[in-house]
């Protein structure tokens, strides 16, 4: 404007001074500064340049953020159009025409981890679940044929390889190093970097940690994908480290915590004495006035030679009873006894430039008479992954970014806590409930996206709600104790129902003719009232020997190897000790097929006396059972347990104790490690499904199938034919009728050979 | 169909008169603007300039030990560092930040989906959604940082844009009379004189119909105060020559907030005088650090690079 008004004066006469024309340069000069002093806001804002640099660094970053976000956005858009036809001609002419032998556009998983059947009909019956209700009538309901063991890091292997475990590696969440024989986690493993650069007291990696799936087989939407068929996969358990694949993907179970564990909880106390805590830790703290110093625990610090594990310090300060102020990383945040913090974002120092960064939840348990502060376990933050928890790695990113941060941890809601007494029921409760809604965002952000190819989610709710809450429901259950008017007494009937209400809004995205929808447990579920100490057991039978003081010794410490044939460990089995193959084996590998045999019949049929009731229903001999290159690294014996039992928490950890059976007093109070004819998963499908007895392992092929891809011979899993929307069922071929074994069971070696 | 010809073949001259209208709009919607605001502006700004001036003058004293490059970046950074800190306390940090998590979040989307064009074009929209509810949560920040920040530049501006005229150097001063003046076709009614200075060693004038020009060659150095003379009227302005880095008014004009706001370091001239504007044409200072022109790219690189250095440390989203 003001330069406007110079303009409207008469050109000056004058020599310009510096070789310049006066009014220009006077022009120039009050233009320049014109801009800064008429910052006409409207215009300002309606046309960012430069001049936002002038009111202030931070907006002037914005406004570059802004326009650089613009120019990618349309940038972006204008690629994805003009490469999409050379795309789908590539594809064409690779022979990888996506979807032109597809029967749907879409095929979405709904899992619900550990769905009883049984529960299902009778909440259904009741019409609490009115939405599942509609979907057995409009289209299928099945138990579904789960896995032996029915454990769902074997179950789902099983569903996204279609094969039985003898193909994918996959026996138990645990299994023995044949050297130490020391557990170690069957799917993954994790090791730093091998080579280092020392400085000083510093250790510089030299390339990347080694993070190995041991799962092996190819997941059924890898297969998908070198057919061009794209794939959202969110929380599907042993998918980590993620595998590349047309798709995006985020790792679910046994991913770890920030410490490289399976979860580590905290718990701050000013009392003197506390328990040791499995996956936990408690950390004696001085309350000095009002206030409490800690630190959180961190991973080892490996860049540091000696440093420990890194700290991350906070604060609290006690403003009245259940009321307190928590600083840690910068951030303030007020507690209330019972109330759990959003995640925060914690951040550990390794050295000069070295973060990890980390997230958790804060929950003050009590200030008086103790203070009393649990932390969830420190959980990889999606925003800056310390570890690949996704792919395409951002893909994690993407998602903390659309809608917040979420717990990352395989086993995010914490059983252990609640074990312990740590953590109440309502505390659990909401991690449980928390965990879920960050699950369903994803999942329908997914639906959204993926509009064609595969959708699978997996809601774990539904399998730690009944892990922890079954003893409401079981009046004879060891730690019922009268507790049926506790306010959680229907903690697993409002869970199903709110899974149904799930399956709701699934049903209202899905409601077209090209989505086939399926709604699947990986297994049932059962009261957990006895356990079961094998080790005693194999003791009692002449197969184990302790050392004179090896009672009560975790980890199988205390077991004398040179006179043991077998010995127990995790959830699923026994292990032979046999010769050449654990480091002090004494069974020759020719007599090991006998020993199994005869363990098996020793097994089936045991009964509890005290109890008098049945214990274990069957014993399976695992190298008869399974079939494939990894069918040796099975535990030898499966035992399948009858209702009510299981593997004592003793004998999952190797610790012989003097009692063979035990009653199971803790809050995990429901499992599902059975006999796999007992608890059978569900299937509902919006089409009607004319193959008897469903598995999870054909889920699979019947994907590939709806797709029109091949299935390769060497998946176990066959299509389960699904009728076209109008109700028939095609008769083209294209849909094979499956070869299926007896009501539930899972696929064993004979029935294969029979089917095949 | 001839409506859409006709819009077809006029379609260029349709755009140039848009924008033409849109031109016409915006400063007639300015004029109203600047017409409210002038009364309080002007006001508040009288009263303003002399304090900034004589601040300005005190932390230039203070930097004056340094070479002005250094002052210049000493200053950059702590306006940086102020502009940081009154962001992060006026500014809704969770709004920002919830706006900058969905602008890469769609970003990342249109990179992980980019086989499904309806999903493209879904993010693009929403994206820019995000962008514009990134420039509102902008807003109040922006207003309360504009003052204090103009009124900075604007003593910077004094001191950067322009160098005092050494001894013996020559330029022209111009005196413009308001449309009010009365004037012959040719001249002024009222001669128009310039009183000799010690600043000034030697004047030729040129008179015009609106406005008058001498062309002067710089005397003695200082600070002097020219006096113009037109009729009755006396109006006074400052010269300032010399060898070394000090503040200079280049112009002095009527009482308008604008004007007041970009030269502070003299008052306007009086309201109901005739004369409209008294201007030197001071060199530019000569540098490409804090030469004219360029001490507002400097400022504007070095106030940011702190800003973004201490953004984590202030814990600060924008």
């Amino acid at each position: 404007m003001n330069c406007g008004r110079i303009q409207r004066a008469a050109p000056s006469d004058g020599t310009p001074v510096g070789n310049q024309n006066p009014r220009q340069r006077l022009c120039s000069h009050t233009f320049f500064l014109a801009r800064l002093a008429l910052p006409a806001a409207v215009v300002i804002l309606a046309w960012p340049d430069t001049a936002h640099a002038y009111i202030g660094p931070g907006a002037g970053f914005a406004v570059g953020t802004s326009l650089l976000a613009v120019f990618l956005a349309f940038f972006s858009g204008l690629v994805a159009i003009v490469l999409w036809p050379f795309r789908w001609t590539i594809r064409a002419i690779r022979g990888r025409r996506a979807h032109a032998n597809a029967r749907i556009k879409r095929f979405v998983v709904l899992g619900l981890d550990g769905m009883e059947p049984t529960l299902a009909e009778k909440y259904m019956a009741e019409g609490k679940m009115p939405n599942l209700s509609r979907l057995k009538e409009e289209g299928t309901f099945s138990r579904l044929g789960t896995t032996l063991p029915p454990l769902s890091p074997v179950a789902w292997s099983t569903f996204l390889t279609g094969c039985n475990p003898g193909k994918h590696n996959t026996f138990d969440f645990l299994t023995r190093d044949k050297r130490s024989y020391q557990p170690l986690l069957s799917s993954v493993r994790i090791r730093g970097s091998s080579r280092t650069l020392k400085l000083g007291p510093y250790r510089i990696p030299i390339g990347k940690p080694d993070i190995r799936l041991l799962r092996r087989g190819k997941p059924f939407w890898n297969i998908l994908g070198e057919h061009g068929i794209f794939s959202g996969i969110v929380r599907v358990p042993i998918t980590f480290p993620p595998e590349k694949f047309n798709g995006v993907l985020l790792s679910a179970m046994c991913v770890p915590d920030i410490r490289g564990t399976q979860g580590t909880f905290s718990y701050y106390t000013t009392r003197d004495e506390h328990d040791d805590y499995i996956s936990g830790q408690a950390i004696r703290v001085q309350r000095q006035g009002d206030v409490i110093q800690s630190h959180l625990i961190g991973p080892e610090n490996s860049i540091k030679e000696g440093a420990g594990a890194m700290q991350c310090p906070f604060q609290v300060t006690v403003t009245g009873e259940g009321r307190a102020r928590l600083q840690v990383s910068g951030e303030t945040y007020e507690l209330k006894a019972g109330g759990y913090t959003p995640w925060v974002r914690v951040t550990f120092k390794a050295g000069p430039g070295v973060k990890v960064r980390g997230i958790c939840e804060f929950l003050l348990l009590r200030t008086e008479p103790d203070f009393e502060l649990y932390v969830t376990p420190i959980q990889i933050d999606p925003n800056k992954p310390a570890m690949p928890i996704s792919h395409p790695p951002v893909y994690a990113t993407y998602l903390a970014k659309s809608q917040g941060l979420y717990a990352t941890l395989g086993l995010a809601e914490d059983t252990w806590a609640l074990n312990a007494k740590i953590l109440g029921d309502d505390g659990f409760l909401h991690q449980c409930l928390e965990a879920d809604e960050e699950r369903e965002t994803m999942f329908f952000d997914t639906l959204e996206k993926v509009r064609r190819g595969t959708v699978v989610c997996v809601f774990d709710g539904t399998d730690r709600i009944q892990h922890m809450f079954w003893r409401y429901i079981d009046p004879s259950h060891p730690a019922y104790n009268g507790q049926a008017e506790q306010q959680h007494r229907n903690a697993i009937n409002e869970h199903y129902e709110r899974m149904d209400e799930l399956v709701g809004r699934t049903m209202k995205s899905c409601d077209d003719d090209d989505t086939v929808l399926m709604v699947v447990s990986d297994h049932g579920f059962n009261s957990f009232r006895r356990g079961l100490d094998v080790n005693v057991w194999l003791e009692q039978n002449g197969y184990l020997t302790l050392k004179p003081d090896g009672r009560g010794k975790k980890y199988l410490a205390g077991v004398d190897w040179s006179q043991t044939k077998a010995f127990c460990l995790g959830l699923a089995g026994i292990w032979l000790n046999v010769k050449g193959r654990e480091a002090h084996g004494i069974v020759e590998p020719a007599d090991a097929d006998a020993l199994r045999n005869e363990i098996c019949e020793k097994l089936t049929g045991l009964q509890d006396e005290e109890a008098g009731e049945l214990a274990v229903s069957r014993a399976f001999n695992a190298h008869r059972t399974y079939q494939g290159p990894y069918a040796a690294e099975a535990p030898d014996i499966i035992i399948g347990y009858n209702r009510g039992y299981r593997a004592s928490w003793e004998a999952a950890v190797g610790q012989p104790t003097d009692a063979l059976f035990h009653d199971n007093t803790r809050a995990w109070s429901g499992d599902h490690c059975i006999d796999p004819k007992l608890v059978p998963g569900v299937l509902f499908c919006n089409r009607k499904i004319d193959t008897p007895n469903p598995r999870l392992m054909d889920l699979g092929a019947t994907a590939l199938e709806l797709f029109g891809v091949p299935v390769p011979p060497n998946m176990d899993g066959k299509p389960l034919r699904l009728a076209d929307p109008d109700g028939t069922f095609p008769t083209n071929g294209r849909a094979r009728e499956a070869k299926t074994s007896d009501a539930g069971e899972p696929l064993h070696k004979e029935q294969l050979a029979a089917t095949s | 169909m001839d409506a859409v010809n006709w819009l077809l073949l006029n379609a260029g001259d349709a755009v140039l008169a848009t924008w033409s209208a849109v031109k016409v709009g915006a400063a007639w919607a300015w004029s109203i603007v600047d017409t409210l605001l002038d009364p309080l502006l002007s006001v508040v700004l009288a009263c303003l300039n002399p304090l900034c001036t004589k601040l300005g003058d005190l932390v230039y004293a203070i930097l004056s030990p340094f070479p002005i490059w250094i002052g210049l970046t000493l200053l950059s950074v702590a306006a940086g560092l102020i502009a940081l800190l009154a962001f992060r306390y006026t500014s809704n940090q969770t709004a920002i930040g919830r706006a900058k998590d969905d602008i890469k979040a769609n970003l990342l989307a249109l990179k992980l989906f980019k086989d499904e064009l309806g999903v493209t074009f879904r993010c693009q929209l929403r994206l820019l959604w995000a962008i514009a509810r990134l420039q509102r949560y902008m807003l109040f920040p922006f207003f309360v940082m504009l003052p204090p920040m103009l009124l900075l530049l604007a003593q910077m501006g004094i001191r950067h844009q322009w160098r005092p005229l050494q001894p013996g150097e020559q330029t022209n001063i111009e005196l413009r009379l308001t449309d009010e003046a009365p004037t012959t076709d040719t001249t002024p009614t009222e001669p128009i004189t310039l009183q000799p200075n010690p600043g000034l060693a030697e004047i030729v004038g040129v008179p015009g119909a609106d406005r008058t020009v001498w062309r002067i060659t710089a005397g003695s150095p200082g600070r002097h105060i020219l006096q113009f003379h037109l009729g009755a009227e006396s109006i006074e302005k400052e010269l300032v020559v010399g060898t070394e880095f000090q503040r200079v008014s280049a112009i002095r004009t009527r009482h308008n907030w604008g004007a007041q706001l970009l030269h502070p370091a003299e008052p306007c001239l009086p309201a109901d005088a005739t004369v409209a504007s008294i201007q030197i044409l001071y060199p530019h200072v000569d540098s490409w650090i804090h030469g004219a022109n360029w001490w507002l790219l400097s400022f504007f690189v070095i106030s940011m690079a702190t800003a973004l250095i201490f953004k984590p440390l202030f814990n600060v989203r924008f």
